[in-house]
């Protein structure tokens, strides 16, 4: 039963994802004219967001649980435990103001201060994978590769964050909102550096579970950097159709990175 | 017996990187012999070991190096 929950999972994600870009492919579809429709997808797009959160926490939960407390890596499978449940929380609330309170949630909302929380949880977390993995006693490359990739990266990525973000920056009033709303790809790209040099590291194990683990990680913080670069799009430029396509996108990142702590939760059998 | 011991890595660490772990590992410790004895090949699974832990946890690397123990005992691997 336990082996079978991430293809479930899968499952579900492409369920919700198909129904959620239904409003972008097919905005004239008749299910979609029905009365509450609208917030029927919002809902949808909401569960489909929380559910990879709250698995990928349990599961996570589970590495931490499985490894023994000695482990070099326990501490970095805290922190990423902590980013899925921080993120959790931040997403229920924010389906709590459009489900139940039925209102948008403001920028800043309480929930935000989850999601900034399970940023920093995140960053350290992918700090100290990359730390350990690097210094494991296995041959991954020159002690000076990981530096120099997350210089390059940081190089890199701080230049394209500069040029797709800055002229939103000049769009909307220097508002706590419009800051928020910039600061989340700000800090995808803080994550993605670490990314870079695990990406590095774990394209060594090629083939093995190994990689089938680290490989739908990274691809999920390369999925989230997407999402929250289109959020920031749509909720800056009012690019509305873009809509749809940030929620899949966020789903399928979730889901990666669930599916990235279940492959780990059950190599440990 | 390097074969063996790459073959039953291979799995969990890919193919590239299971063969760099045991090849390192046995020039680190200067074991070139093709055949190695029952001390030696102890000497090289400790010292893949710790890595391993980082990847796999303990009981996962202790039972992936009883795996390999019992193919090298069995003599299911490649010399």
């Amino acid at each position: 039963m336990i082996r079978i929950l991430p293809r479930v999972l899968v499952a579900y994600a492409l369920a919700s994802s198909v129904f959620v870009l239904s409003r972008l492919v097919w905005p004239h579809a008749p299910l979609l004219a029905v009365a509450g429709a609208h917030g029927l997808s919002r809902l949808v797009a909401s569960a489909g967001m929380l559910t990879p959160l709250l698995g990928g926490a349990l599961w996570a939960l589970g590495v931490v649980r499985r490894l023994e407390p000695r482990n070099r890596s326990r501490p970095a499978w805290m922190l990423f435990c902590g980013w899925l449940a921080s993120f959790a929380i931040g997403e229920a609330l924010l389906a709590a103001y459009v489900h139940v309170l039925r209102t948008a949630p403001p920028i800043p909302s309480v929930g935000d201060g989850f999601f900034v929380a399970g940023y920093v949880a995140l960053i350290l977390g992918l700090a100290w994978f990359s730390r350990v993995y690097a210094t494991s006693g296995l041959p991954l490359g020159p002690s000076a590769e990981p530096p120099i990739i997350a210089a390059v990266a940081a190089l890199v990525l701080g230049a394209a964050g500069v040029r797709w973000l800055q002229p939103l920056a000049h769009l909307a009033p220097a508002t706590p909102g419009t800051v928020l709303t910039l600061t989340y790809p700000v800090l995808d790209i803080v994550v993605l550096v670490p990314t870079a040099v695990l990406a590095r590291i774990t394209s060594r194990f090629h083939g093995g579970r190994v990689w089938t683990i680290w490989g739908s990680i990274l691809a999920g913080f390369v999925s989230l950097a997407a999402a929250d670069t289109m959020f920031a799009y749509g909720d800056l430029a009012g690019v509305a159709w873009l809509d749809p396509l940030t929620d899949a996108t966020f789903i399928l990142g979730y889901t990666l990175a669930a599916l990235g702590a279940a492959r780990q939760y059950e190599l440990l059998e | 017996m390097l074969a063996t011991i790459i073959r039953e890595l291979t799995p969990y660490l890919g193919a590239t990187m299971a063969r760099a772990a045991a090849l390192t590992n046995s020039e680190k410790l200067g074991l070139f012999a093709p055949e190695l004895t029952a001390a030696q090949i102890d000497q090289l699974l400790d010292a893949l070991s710790p890595g391993l832990h980082v990847f796999l946890g303990k009981k996962k690397t202790e039972d992936a190096l009883h795996l390999v123990r019992r193919a090298l005992a069995t003599g299911k691997g490649a010399p």
